[in-house]
């Protein structure tokens, strides 16, 4: 708390040289900039120098007109207001970089932190709490915060209300829900931590390849207005938890869009990341799209084929796909580039060409190609290289490219040519041969083959599949025919096209808890409140029982017991059921011994008892010698034997001693 | 009564004699004024803004030579992206002759140029595209610079009788009514074996927004062989005294813009007898160069879906 006083004190003292009146104007001008910025997309590329500008600007008029020190040149002040404009520049830019590092992240997080906490507004705010214009600024933005929190709060709340399908609303339910919210956000930032590493790597890959000038990037088509690709959105299960004995259903909107290329869908169920097998899939497996389709696709995960506990399961779809991309670039005569250049004349300059550094547009969809011919103009008296970078821009895998085509201006051709087809070097050794505009279906579309060269990726070379995040191929173009391909012009603009079609895989998962059991609770009745639980669905007591109303127990527990008098009854017999609820006491001749449970019996008699021994034949010693024969019974508890033989202490249980002799007693003679 | 009614009409004549004459005067200089030369433009939608795939529209040039010097040798050439466009109607490459400003036409002649072009069909998938149409005027220029100046034989002042004139420098910031003009012309005198050589300092601007080529590489310039490292900023320089039709010799009589500026001497070396008095003539200084100029415009091509 100390802590954080003492950053507020500082803030303020920097910033108390500002006069009231100078500080509100500044505060409207720094929104003022930060509206433009927005308006413009945050866009570093071709507005980068207004955007410098307009916040160097902000950052002098801080240092030296609003926050203005008693010293002329205060150097802390300056580098610090010039440190927060760097970072507003920067910000933006760092954003792209940074997603493609923290993957757990969303874009969409990130784009709303730089929209909604402008930095220079917000330092204004919290460090100008004595300004009242500025303080009901600051007020107004934290309630409006305040007020998108609740309703997206309410909004949760009520879609789970919606949900529970009860016929009183269970106060607990919502607060549950936000808690498996909170736990499933938790769950994703700890694989996002897990993940770090790989997407460190990853991010570490593509910016060594930059470095090496092999990872070359596109832009979609700005203006196109058509969601090209397959889409799984929505995806919802019927509940959060099932039983494994229920079949476990999920479902979500399957969302295709082509122009032209048919896609050929194929969905699919995954269970823990893997492919699901007993699975049943509706309306049905496989969509052929020709234009745009919206559909509602279900997967029932039939009875015990997912076990107790936690899974992932979703929804599958691999599809092909169709990506172009093309690329202009300018070609000049060699002499006349020089000649230009010479003056210090930059021949795009000279001719008007705005586009100066054309990059690649690709149409919209899972990946990514981007191109690179190397800055123009290029000259036409020599070989280029061209290189394409197939990247995958969605959370899917780029499972095989099956074509790839590459169309050029028929005054060039590839370069590096080997005796089984041109050569592109890479990650693997590509291989190309001639093809034509027809094959790819694109005659008078762009490609005619009276005017373009088209080389074709060879199905027998090494093919471009598994690509978890991009691959480079560096292939090299000559000019055959340096007059044809400028023309009657000095500078010639002209494009160059990659067509892939590959085929890709895209999967939304959900977590679903899959207890033990049907779902079903096993009641017990009064007698059973010290009877242990087998159930997995867990029982539930009687009334009068130690547990309270209603409440459930889990398997392995009991009630906590009946309403005994705590007292055991001693068994006389090992047949007799035990009718008290707090156990009986079983004899030391029954099969089962000690303490028994309510409803139980002991197992009956031993079969192994004694019937003979070594005893005092004569007064009290007869009891003992008479109880070991009498207790020997069948299991129908007759008597076995009449009576005992006994001879010099030596006895025996009988039925054939003739009752007549000295050493027999009768058991019905026993004390 | 009378005599006044005489003077009257005696003045009113005379102030009608003067105001005739200050018309042609100013007229005469007003045509070799200024630092245009044939200047171009698109008309006014043409092309429009956005086409759709296989759509023919229409792309118009307008030329106005609004120099003082008849172009005899120009072109103009027309740069499409043929990926994307076909020309439907009209030349790429065409000559053009445009008159300059003159007494009988003083705005200058203008050319409008209408080409006919088609977009091309899109590629599968490609929505739109953005393709620039260039047009590149290259054409051969003069510009005249004619003014009095001062032959002073007694530079430094040293003889003891009034001089006719003084030798004083000449600036000019109003151009020529060509791209490349004449911002200064410094007056020396430099005495050599008893004999004086009227020395001048010549500073070349070019103030157009185009190229100065050699005058002789105009046609290579619009073709696809573009220049050479030799006709960049090449411009050929002569001068003489247009009253007594004596040549000077200017130093270098080619010279090649550095930073779109040059410093040529222009010295008479056949010189004066110092002994004569100072007397005024016209000095013509002629450049004589070629020009080019390109600008462009964008079309967005969208799909027809």
């Amino acid at each position: 708390m100390a802590d954080t006083d003492k950053v507020k004190e500082a803030l303020k003292s920097f910033f108390k040289s500002g006069s009231s009146y100078n500080i509100a104007l500044f505060f409207v001008l720094t929104v003022i900039v930060h509206v433009i910025d927005a308006y413009f997309s945050f866009d570093r590329r071709s507005m980068l120098g207004y955007v410098m500008g307009m916040y160097i600007f902000i950052a002098l008029l801080a240092a030296f007109f609003v926050y203005k020190s008693d010293k002329i040149l205060d150097w802390t002040r300056i580098g610090a207001c010039l440190g927060i404009s760097f970072l507003c520049i920067i910000l933006p830019f760092l954003s792209t970089k940074l997603t493609a590092v923290f993957k757990l992240v969303p874009t969409a997080y990130i784009s709303g932190i730089i929209l909604f906490a402008p930095i220079w507004p917000l330092l204004v705010i919290f460090s100008n709490e004595d300004n009242k214009f500025v303080k009901f600024v600051g007020t107004s933005y934290i309630l409006f915060w305040f007020f998108l929190f609740t309703v997206y709060f309410a909004q949760n709340v009520e879609t789970r209300l919606i949900s529970l399908n009860s016929e009183h609303i269970k106060v607990l339910e919502p607060l549950q829900g936000v808690w498996n919210t909170v736990v499933k956000i938790a769950k994703d930032i700890w694989a996002g931590l897990l993940a770090l590493p790989e997407n460190i790597g990853k991010a570490q890959k593509r910016l060594e390849a930059e470095a090496l000038g092999e990872y070359y990037t596109g832009e979609i088509d700005q203006n196109a207005q058509q969601r090209l690709g397959v889409y799984i959105e929505n995806i919802q299960a019927a509940d959060s938890s099932f039983y494994e004995d229920q079949p476990v259903t999920i479902w979500g909107t399957l969302i295709a869009q082509t122009i032209d290329e048919p896609i050929q869908i194929k969905i699919g169920c995954t269970k823990n990341e893997k492919d699901a097998k007993e699975v049943e899939i509706y309306p049905k497996d496989t969509f052929d799209i020709d234009m745009s389709e919206e559909e509602g696709i279900e997967c029932t995960f039939t009875n015990r084929s997912l076990p107790e506990g936690s899974h992932e399961v979703g929804l599958k779809a691999d599809f092909n796909f169709l990506t172009m991309a093309y690329i202009k670039t300018y070609f000049m005569d060699t002499e006349n580039k020089r000649a230009l250049s010479s003056q210090n004349i930059d021949p795009l300059d000279y001719y008007q060409i705005a586009d100066k550094e054309p990059g690649a547009i690709y149409t919209n969809g899972p990946v990514m190609i981007g191109l690179d011919l190397g800055k123009p103009p290029l000259m036409t008296d020599r070989e280029f290289r061209f290189g394409i970078t197939l990247t995958n821009n969605w959370e899917g895998n780029i499972k095989e490219v099956t074509d790839m085509y590459l169309i050029m201006p028929n005054s060039v051709e590839m370069g590096n040519q080997r005796s089984d087809g041109y050569y592109c070097g890479g990650k693997r050794n590509y291989l190309f041969e001639k093809s034509s505009c027809s094959d790819i279906g694109e005659e008078d579309k762009g490609c005619k083959d009276s005017t373009h060269n088209v080389f074709k990726m060879k199905t027998t070379g090494e093919k471009i599949k598994d690509v978890d995040d991009f691959e480079t191929l560096l292939c090299r173009f000559n000019i055959i025919d340096a007059q044809g391909l400028l023309g009657e012009v000095p500078l010639a603009t002209r494009y160059f096209k990659v067509v892939a079609r590959y085929n890709y895989t895209i999967s939304k998962e959900i977590g679903v808890t899959v207890r033990g059991g049907d779902g079903l609770k096993i009641y017990f009745n009064e007698t059973q409140c010290s009877t242990t639980c087998e159930d997995k669905d867990g029982c539930i007591c009687p009334l009068g029982c130690v547990i309270n109303l209603d409440t459930e127990i889990g398997k392995g527990a009991n009630c906590g017991g009946p309403k005994g008098d705590g007292q055991t009854i001693n068994l006389t017999d090992c047949l007799t059921n035990c009718t008290d609820p707090d156990g009986c006491i079983c004899l030391n001749t029954c099969k089962i011994q000690g303490k028994i449970n309510y409803n139980n019996d002991c197992g009956g008699y031993l079969d192994n008892i004694d019937v003979s021994g070594s005893g005092t034949c004569s007064a009290d010693g007869w009891k003992d010698i008479c109880s070991e024969c009498q207790n020997a019974r069948d299991p129908n508890d007759a008597l076995i034997y009449e009576g005992i033989f006994c001879v010099n202490n030596k006895w025996v249980c009988t039925n054939i001693a003739n009752s007549e002799e000295t050493s027999y007693k009768p058991l019905e003679d026993c004390p | 009564m009378r005599k006044i009614f005489t003077f009257f009409i005696l003045i009113l004549f005379l102030s009608g004699c003067d105001i005739g004459n200050q018309s042609a005067k100013i007229s005469d200089e007003e045509y070799h004024t200024g630092t245009e030369g044939l200047v171009i433009e698109f008309m006014d939608n043409m092309p429009p803004e956005k086409v759709y795939e296989t759509d023919t529209f229409p792309a118009g040039i307008k030329l106005e030579n609004k120099g003082a010097y008849d172009i005899k040798n120009g072109y103009l050439l027309l740069n499409i992206e043929q990926d994307n466009l076909d020309l439907q109607k009209g030349s790429l490459k065409r000559s053009l002759e445009i008159d300059g400003r003159s007494i009988s036409n003083p705005y200058g002649e203008s050319q409008t140029i209408n080409y006919l072009l088609k977009a091309n069909e899109l590629g599968k998938e490609t929505e739109t595209l953005t393709s620039t149409i260039i047009a590149t005027e290259c054409y051969e220029y003069k510009t005249e610079f004619l003014k009095t100046v001062c032959v002073d034989t007694d530079f430094y002042n040293l003889k003891k009788v009034a001089k006719a004139c003084s030798s004083e420098d000449i600036e000019s910031s109003d151009g020529q009514g060509a791209p490349v003009s004449i911002s200064k012309v410094e007056s020396k005198m430099l005495e050599e074996d008893d004999v004086l050589k009227p020395t001048f300092i010549v500073y070349i601007t070019n103030n157009g927004n185009g190229q100065v080529i050699n005058s002789d590489s105009v046609s290579a310039a619009c073709s696809e062989t573009g220049f050479s490292r030799e006709d960049i900023n090449y411009i050929k320089v002569s001068s003489f005294f247009a009253s007594e039709g004596a040549s000077l010799t200017c130093k270098p009589d080619s010279v090649k813009l550095k930073d779109n500026m040059a410093v040529v001497r222009c010295v008479y070396e056949d010189g004066i007898d110092k002994n004569k008095e100072s007397y005024s003539t016209l000095l013509k200084i002629e450049l004589d160069y070629g020009y080019t100029q390109t600008i462009s415009q964008s079309v967005q091509i969208r799909g027809g879906i």
